[in-house]
């Protein structure tokens, strides 16, 4: 693996320590990290037991942040698909306890401390929910479930068990993000007044199918058929497809900047092209409306990916570009020499300055590749940054609610996305779906 | 104009400047709507796209800088020519690397003596198809006046205004000294002044190959092409020009980076307005600096 942007490599960090004081007091995930740069006991406490339930492309990824984090112990995995669990099980040296059930994980070993779903979305509620009831900390991939109810039933049973509840939005760990949020909330662009959220790629986002009979893995009550099984997220029954894969990653981004959640939606998706029997569409483009009037608007392709994957924040002041980490001002500030002037004018001095250039530059459209919104790069997306901080969350006891807000609106966000294009209606947030207790 | 703006104005009427610059802002603007061959309306892209043996009609305004781009066409003796659109192009698609014959024939039928100005009807012909015209070497000379008279006129007699750095018109002198002192950098060097133009109410004008860098960190030859020849000029150097009307510093500055030895002598016979001017030239990427003879010593 590459090298992952440790707690500690983040806590050197000063552009983003300095960046996040003012944000971390808002937000409870942070304040671990902010109290740790004074605690040098950071890395002291008891190894938490983990048991890792669906360890399949993501899973896996998971596996692997975790096994690097000194105080993430693995101590049991659960896949009801064998090539993945003997994986799981050969790469923890055969020190994690394999299962193909999690209700017998959840049994058998009453000593995990924590458990880490990465599972097909339609199973999301009820292991979550079997999860917090047997007195786990949970930490769920994204998106929460694939019917509102099911996600607010997540929250509600958080919530009355008193345990935590993570799910898997790696953007609100990710140094580049939270630099962002703190020049949006310090009104580097003003008010923002658009978000122009895409994700395009160009593949038909199919995994290959093994032979083999499905009965032979799965409960057959669940899938027809191993392309149903492996391909699941294609499927209506499983899966909102591109909405709850890819969409809630950048809702949640775009309500945490607007500090809401969208009242209306409306939209238009259709298959137009992966016409192979797929249920959902291949392409989502919608209008999320904000309390202040402001626009989210949203789109995601999988036959052309010209443009890639990007939020584009829009206010008076200027734009930024999230997952490029640029930013543009309206305004461009002066060009050194003439700053120079104005300091030595302010100062009372006069020197000579470097003002005139020695180019002739001809009359050529503006090319602007703006400025960087952190001038390090980092290999990491957030997400294990998310995993150390789940680990730290169980060790100290946080429940990160204001996390899980974030995570359920980014989910019901997706839903009454996908329930805009379906009905073909403008869909107005439900109350019964607003959190009266977070 | 592709490149950025600045004003500096030491006065403490905070908001009388904000209601000018506003009011300078806009007629720079204006100016970058009627001149910029990238804006699909402007009167520079109507001409290019339009006039090609049909009078085409420009704004009455538009038309008297290019009755003044006749005059010093004329007066540099065919130097400053802004009428070589074909040529810049070709050099462009060629990426530097075309043919000096090709060239050479585009430069025949190309240029300035291409141009028909009709004053009564104020319209414009091209009378080839090979000719068209760029604002690039004069544009932000003439936005320059216009700002300048805009701040004369509300009273401001001391400001710096900037182009990029490479047109700067100044406005009486600076707070803390008796002129603004403009310092001219050294291509390989940025940071490094070479020479020091104590401006006065009078601006300068830069020429020469550009110092822009690509992303891959390397510097982009952008050169100037020679309107008789069609040929794109060789090597580091840089002109600067300092005269009491930023229009006219644009002009020569170009016409002095294409100018040969006997040619310069003859414009500064010919243009006595100019206070000052330096050619640099880059050896090893190191500057030689040589001053121009200043025939006329009445000012300065």
């Amino acid at each position: 693996m590459e090298k992952q942007e440790s707690r500690r490599d983040f806590l050197k960090h000063s552009a983003i320590l300095a960046g996040t004081t003012m944000l971390a007091s808002q937000l409870s995930w942070l304040r671990g990290y902010a109290a740790e740069s004074t605690d040098n006991n950071a890395e002291s406490g008891k190894k938490i037991r983990i048991g890792m339930i669906g360890i399949g492309s993501r899973g896996h990824l998971h596996f692997l942040h975790l096994k690097s984090i000194p105080q993430a112990d693995i101590v049991a995995v659960c896949d009801i698909y064998p090539p993945h669990l003997e994986r799981a099980i050969r790469m923890s040296e055969n020190k994690a306890k394999g299962f193909r059930d999690y209700r017998k994980m959840l049994d058998e070993m009453k000593d995990i401390d924590a458990v880490v779903i990465a599972t097909p979305l339609h199973t999301h509620a009820t292991i979550t929910i079997d999860a917090l009831q047997a007195g786990k900390q949970v930490f769920c991939e994204k998106s929460m479930a694939k019917e509102p109810e099911d996600a607010l039933k997540m929250v509600q049973a958080a919530l009355q068990t008193g345990n935590l509840l993570q799910i898997g939005h790696q953007r609100m760990f990710n140094p580049k993000y939270l630099r962002s949020f703190e020049l949006i909330k310090a009104g580097q662009l003003g008010n923002i007044t658009q978000i122009h959220a895409y994700w395009h790629r160009n593949s038909d986002w199919r995994r290959p199918v093994p032979p083999g009979n499905v009965t032979d893995f799965a409960d057959t009550q669940m899938y027809p058929d191993m392309e149903h099984f492996i391909n699941w997220r294609l499927y209506r029954a499983y899966s909102r497809g591109l909405m709850t894969e890819l969409a809630s990653h950048q809702m949640q981004v775009a309500n945490y900047i607007l500090g809401s959640f969208p009242v209306e939606i409306m939209g238009s998706g259709s298959i137009n092209y992966w016409k192979d029997g797929r249920e959902v569409y291949d392409n989502v483009n919608l209008v999320y409306a904000y309390p202040n009037g402001t626009q989210v608007i949203y789109d995601s392709l999988t036959s052309n990916k010209h443009y890639g994957l990007e939020e584009q924040i829009m206010g008076p002041k200027g734009t930024m570009e999230l997952e490029a980490g640029r930013m543009w001002s309206e305004t461009p500030p002066p060009a050194p020499g003439i700053l120079q002037l104005i300091n030595n004018i302010e100062h009372g001095a006069f020197d000579d300055l470097p003002l005139g250039g020695a180019s002739w530059i001809p009359d050529k459209p503006v090319e602007d590749k703006g400025l960087p919104i952190l001038d390090e790069k980092l290999d990491d997306d957030g997400t294990h940054l998310e995993l150390e901080g789940f680990v730290h969350a169980v060790q100290t006891g946080e429940k990160y609610r204001d996390l899980l807000a974030q995570g359920y609106y980014a989910t019901i966000a997706s839903l009454l996305g996908w329930e805009a294009m379906v009905t073909n209606k403008v869909i107005t947030m439900p109350e019964e779906l607003i959190l009266k207790n977070i | 104009m592709g490149t950025r703006f600045e004003i500096v104005i030491p006065e403490p009427e905070r908001e009388q400047l904000e209601t000018l610059f506003q009011k300078i802002r806009e007629k720079v603007l204006w100016w970058h709507h009627r001149l910029s061959r990238f804006e699909p309306e402007s009167d520079i892209s109507r001409i290019n796209r339009e006039a090609h043996g049909h009078p085409v009609s420009v704004d009455a305004n538009v038309f008297t800088v290019l009755q003044q781009c006749e005059i010093y066409h004329r007066k540099t003796n065919g130097l400053f020519d802004p009428a070589i659109l074909s040529l810049q192009k070709y050099w462009e698609e060629t990426r530097y690397e075309g043919s000096p014959e090709k060239a050479a024939t585009l430069a025949t039928c190309s240029g300035w003596k291409q141009v028909v100005l009709d004053p009564e009807n104020s319209t414009v012909t091209l009378s080839s198809k090979e000719t068209g015209l760029d604002a690039g070497a004069f544009g932000k000379g003439w936005a320059l006046r216009e700002a300048g008279i805009l701040l004369r006129e509300a009273g401001i007699h001391h400001a710096l205004l900037s182009f990029g750095g490479s047109s700067i018109l100044a406005l009486g002198h600076h707070p803390n000294g008796p002129h603004w002192p403009a310092g001219i950098t050294d291509i390989f060097r940025s940071y490094q002044n070479i020479y020091t133009f104590p401006l006065r109410d009078s601006a300068l004008s830069s020429s020469g190959v550009s110092a822009q860098r690509t992303p891959a960190g390397e510097h982009r030859y952008l050169p100037i092409i020679h309107p008789k020849t069609g040929i794109p000029a060789q090597g580091w150097k840089n002109i600067v020009v300092e005269t009491p009307d930023p229009f006219e510093a644009e002009v020569l500055s170009t016409a002095f980076f294409l100018a040969d030895e006997k040619e310069q002598k003859s414009l500064l016979q010919h243009f006595k307005n100019i206070i000052r001017g330096i050619q640099v030239e880059y050896l090893n990427q190191k500057p030689i600096i040589c001053k121009f003879e200043i025939l006329n010593k009445q000012s300065h």
